[in-house]
């Protein structure tokens, strides 16, 4: 009986909007989460004048710019460093020692939007002397964004909360030595990111580029549909060496994917898993 | 409290699928004297946004599923919505309801300085169960713009 049963019309233009997107444009948003997208695509709306999504389709098709300003919306990076602290103290727990016994490492930060979970395990691993002989690769759809993580500039007022949380993720050292503070601005360390390659990557659309050790993709595939998601695993799964790790979001699970007897739990609460 | 009789006269004859509460810190012992009166078998699932500092959010299922005669969950991403089942929103993530009855996740910016926000749900469930829908905020009704109905039925308790 229920009106959700029969699709709207905004439903209708909403796939109409992500066709015409990956094919002018090539991004792939059509197996992104129903509800999430339509909020995002409002938004977006009200804030480029458009009163439908039709018309903002036509603009999206007509003029790039246009795109470019509504990937802003659809890819809104809401991200924060050493979010949810014990993460990263699994990851000094159950990974760091393995990772340690590799003579050279390759980590891959899947959907790394502006780069605070990319700073926050540069430091990790330094703390745990493995910068050196890692590289990282930092990953995203969104050029803005992988600008800004490749720039390491983070706004001031931001480093109360993320020293309060490096401080509860086991950081062994004083926060404020890892950035300058200048103009309102905490410009961190060069150092962190010389062996960091942030990159174009689309989980949708592109395959595996490198083999990896430890794939770090957090609050990235709560966006992606089943289907989604199913191949973004894929890839990981593939990326991924044997006895590989893998870390997602605290609320992301594989119990629903076909991977998921492919991997054991290593940290339940902090989903960290490892390559059967 | 009792309730409003135009609200009897509005549910009258209505079906419906879902149940939808949003509440602020407040409505926590509010809910503590609603819901364990729902007894065993109750066919509608119920979806439930509280804004309470993130520390609590993680207990609440606990603190719960102690008085509540259903099975008391926290909504996980992808995971289909059970009847008969009650959910809270996890800590520090909007909660959606989507077409295939099932719920998403969204880590996007805060609403009105809270995450999860009562409205997203409350936005997302009416577009996916439209009218077969009850919408309760307790203890004052949200602004949302929402097709919900009617619009006085801004009570939980």
């Amino acid at each position: 009986m229920s009106d959700g049963a029969q699709i709207s019309s905004v439903e209708i233009e909403l796939r109409m909007l992500m066709e015409a997107i990956f094919l002018r444009y090539s991004y792939d948003f059509r197996d992104y989460t129903g509800a999430s997208q339509k909020r995002r695509v409002l938004h977006a709306m009200a804030e480029m004048g458009c009163a439908t999504v039709s018309q903002l389709q036509s603009r999206v098709l007509h003029e790039p710019s246009a795109f470019s300003q509504l990937l802003q919306y659809l890819t809104i990076p809401v991200t924060e460093m050493f979010r949810d602290p014990t993460y990263y103290i699994g990851l000094r727990e159950h990974v760091m020692p393995v990772l340690g016994t590799y003579p050279s490492l390759k980590i891959w930060v899947a959907g790394c939007s502006t780069g605070e979970e990319v700073y926050s395990l540069a430091i990790l691993l330094k703390e745990e002397g493995l910068l050196e002989r890692s590289i990282i690769y930092a990953t995203d759809i969104n050029p803005q964004s992988l600008e800004k993580a490749r720039k390491g500039v983070f706004p001031l007022e931001n480093m109360r909360t993320y020293t309060a949380n490096y401080q509860a993720a086991g950081g062994r050292r004083a926060f404020s030595d890892y950035y300058t503070a200048a103009y309102n601005a905490a410009l961190f360390d060069r150092s962190l990111c010389e062996n960091v390659t942030f990159a174009d990557h689309s989980l949708a659309t592109d395959s595996v580029f490198a083999e990896t050790q430890f794939i770090s993709c957090r609050n990235v595939m709560i966006y992606f549909n089943k289907k989604l998601q199913e191949r973004a695993l894929g890839l990981f799964h593939e990326s991924l060496c044997h006895r590989g790790f893998l870390g997602l979001g605290s609320k992301e699970s594989i119990d629903f994917s076909s991977y998921g007897p492919k991997f054991e739990v290593l940290a339940k609460r902090d989903r960290l898993f490892r390559k059967r | 409290m009792r309730p409003d009789p135009s609200l009897d006269m509005a549910l009258q004859g209505r079906q419906f699928e879902a149940v939808v509460i949003g509440a602020s810190a407040g409505g926590v012992n509010a809910l503590m004297q609603v819901l364990p009166a729902l007894p065993r078998g109750y066919r509608l699932p119920i979806v439930v946004v509280l804004h309470v500092r993130s520390g609590r959010q993680n207990q609440l299922v606990d603190v719960f599923q102690q008085r509540v005669q259903l099975p008391v969950r926290e909504a996980g991403d992808k995971e289909d919505v059970i009847p008969g089942t009650l959910y809270f929103a996890p800590a520090g993530y909007h909660l959606l309801l989507e077409n295939e009855r099932s719920f998403s996740l969204s880590c996007d910016a805060p609403l009105h300085f809270a995450r999860p926000a009562i409205d997203i749900t409350m936005e997302s469930a009416a577009d996916v169960y439209g009218a077969a829908w009850r919408a309760s905020c307790s203890p004052a009704p949200m602004t949302t713009g929402r097709k919900a109905w009617p619009p006085s039925a801004g009570r939980a308790a």
